[in-house]
């Protein structure tokens, strides 16, 4: 795998106070990577060096092995904090003078990103009547016009709905197998563990971890462990309101034909009856996978996070 | 770069403000001036009042293909100036940060130097446009006006007219420099509409009054003395001022009113006339506060790191 990123020993101040101290990483091609930190952590700050919007106090970014900033910044695709947009232009002209402002990309590209990001339906209408959401999705669909070879997402499920950010979820794990680098940032870290393989988390400026979802995992015994089901059926909202009652039944997520939702192991035997008993039509109820219980990765992430002091750099 | 500059003409021609000023500039001011010739003609023609040819000389300043161009230049043009450098500035450099599109521009240019070269290109696109709708309104409906007889022919100094035009606009890429950098400095576009509108007159206005307070106090000794310093001061020191040096197209009217008779009672300090050196001089000193203001723009939108 050839090296996408590399970020060496960024560093950036504001007077005596470091919003990022001395981060140093490499992402590789097809890599889908999550950045983990609490707000304020340097999340939006690393990026934005990386993006080549704010000049590093020291250190380097090379972006396909050239100094950022450069042109090798037309090989990344960035949604960095809240997509912003023209209100009064439409989706598509956005997407169009962004075009133009790139150079080099045709109009079906355009409809080809409208169409991947589920807004060529109201690609005509202006931004201004756009939702949270839809900003989002066409914020993807502009970072994904330049057909990057790495992309960079701040905190991209902000304002999507479960629906929403199931399919972002699959829409970022597709662009991995197609040798696109995804950088995700994020401070959830359930979120980020469902679709990147490896994570590098930052607090106060420091990266404090960089390893795969898999080795952060605690070691868990078979009775702590949940199970992520996925409930295959037509009437998702009558699902989602009959397992919503269950207070042992987390993480629910609408998914494009059905649910998902974390159960205990214990009680998943539960789950047929219950689902028949409140009239729900279902085709299928699949095991997907077995994970270590949730509560004891949050507090693992929340233990490194909190335990910065002593960790001064990547473990 | 040509596609940048094609991105931000795109995106102007989507913006309504624009339209609004050419159709200004190319209808509605030529259509005022002559439903005015028509009042006058209506009311006044062949009338007591109208004594030998001075109604038809009137008319024919007004609404002759020439005059309506001229006067889109000379008389509408410079009470616009500033405040179409301001909204230019203001559409192609401070909106970027209200509408928080910097970080979008530049990962998709991160060539800083030639983003701002492709807005200032397209900001002067822009105002030669606002003028040359200003030009072709003229012409266009004081061809329209000859058969009613409000002129005879396209007749006018035609050759000073597109030199005044042309260096007017070229003139006109110091406010507009001074417009993106005030809409740079400032985040709030009302501020940045009142900086470049304001702040330069008011910035003249107190050195001119600098030069009034310390004068000595009026006495039946100094008095001529007194008065012919101030002249001396005020006419040397506005030269160099920013204000006065915009504004070229004014000139066309002053001498056509020379010209014709009509202005013999305008001071030329009110409506100056065509004098060569002195327009080739307020260019330069246009160009020398231009390239002033570009270069402060230059080195702040180099250096600033991107928060929005």
């Amino acid at each position: 795998m050839s090296v996408v990123l590399e970020v060496n020993h960024l560093s950036k101040k504001y007077g005596t106070r470091a919003a990022v101290d001395d981060v140093s990483f490499t992402l590789n091609s097809g890599e889908v990577v999550g950045f983990l930190g609490p707000n304020g952590a340097g999340k939006t700050t690393t990026m934005r060096m990386i993006a080549g919007l704010i000049s590093p106090t020291s250190g380097s970014v090379k972006l396909l092995g050239k100094s950022v900033p450069s042109d090798a910044l037309k090989h990344m695709g960035a949604m960095i904090e809240e997509p912003s947009f023209y209100p009064y232009l439409s989706g598509r002209d956005n997407l169009r003078y962004a075009a133009k402002l790139h150079g080099g990309i045709s109009e079906s590209r355009i409809e080809e990103t409208l169409l991947l990001t589920g807004m060529k339906a109201r690609g005509a209408d202006r931004v201004a009547k756009y939702s949270q959401g839809m900003r989002q999705r066409l914020g993807l669909a502009r970072a994904l016009l330049s057909s990057p070879k790495l992309l960079m997402l701040d905190e991209p499920a902000n304002g999507l709905d479960p629906e929403g950010i199931a399919e972002l979820r699959e829409v970022i794990k597709s662009f991995g197998d197609q040798g696109i680098t995804v950088f995700v940032s994020s401070h959830i870290l359930s979120e980020v563990e469902k679709f990147a393989p490896r994570v590098l988390i930052i607090n106060k400026g420091k990266l404090l971890r960089d390893s795969s979802t898999h080795d952060l995992r605690p070691s868990a015994g078979v009775d702590s462990l949940d199970s992520t089901y996925h409930l295959e059926t037509t009437d998702a909202s009558k699902a989602l309101e009959v397992l919503r009652r269950e207070p042992y039944i987390q993480s629910l997520e609408l998914m494009q034909n059905g649910l998902s939702f974390r159960v205990p192991k214990a009680a998943a035997y539960r789950l047929a009856p219950l689902l028949v008993q409140g009239g729900v039509m279902f085709t299928q109820l699949k095991r997907h996978e077995q994970i270590g219980a949730s509560s004891d990765l949050e507090s693992l992430y929340l233990e490194v996070i909190g335990d910065q002091g002593n960790a001064g750099g990547v473990k | 770069m040509l596609e940048m500059i094609g991105a931000e003409v795109f995106k102007a021609f989507k913006k309504k403000r624009f339209w609004v000023l050419i159709i200004l500039f190319g209808i509605i001011a030529p259509l005022i001036q002559l439903v005015t010739a028509g009042f006058v003609t209506s009311r006044v023609s062949g009338t007591v009042a109208d004594t030998g040819d001075a109604v038809a000389k009137a008319i024919s300043e007004i609404a002759s293909p020439y005059s309506l161009a001229r006067n889109g230049i000379g008389g509408l043009l410079p009470l616009m100036l500033l405040p179409l450098a301001a909204v230019v500035g203001i559409f192609l450099v401070g909106e970027e940060r209200t509408f928080k599109m910097w970080k979008t521009i530049l990962v998709a240019n991160p060539d800083r130097m030639r983003v701002l070269a492709a807005k200032f290109i397209t900001g002067m696109l822009i105002l030669g446009s606002i003028i040359l709708a200003g030009i072709l309104g003229g012409v266009v409906f004081g061809a329209i006006a000859i058969p009613f007889g409000f002129a005879s022919s396209f007749a006018g100094d035609w050759g000073s007219f597109f030199l005044i035009a042309f260096l007017q606009w070229l003139v006109l890429a110091a406010p507009l420099a001074l417009g993106f950098l005030i809409s740079w400095l400032f985040a709030s576009p009302a501020l940045a509409v009142i900086g470049v509108v304001v702040l330069p007159s008011l910035i003249e206005g107190i050195l001119t009054a600098s030069i009034v307070f310390q004068l000595n106090r009026v006495s039946p000794l100094n008095a001529a003395f007194q008065a012919d310093r101030l002249r001396q001061t005020l006419e040397e020191w506005t030269r160099f001022f920013f204000t006065p040096n915009l504004n070229l197209g004014q000139r066309l009217i002053g001498q056509s009113l020379q010209n014709s008779g009509l202005g013999e009672f305008i001071p030329s300090n009110v409506l100056p006339v065509l004098e060569w050196d002195k327009i080739w001089w307020s260019v330069g000193a246009a160009g020398v506060y231009g390239l002033v203001f570009a270069a402060i723009m230059v080195w702040s939108f180099r250096t600033r790191d991107i928060h929005e």
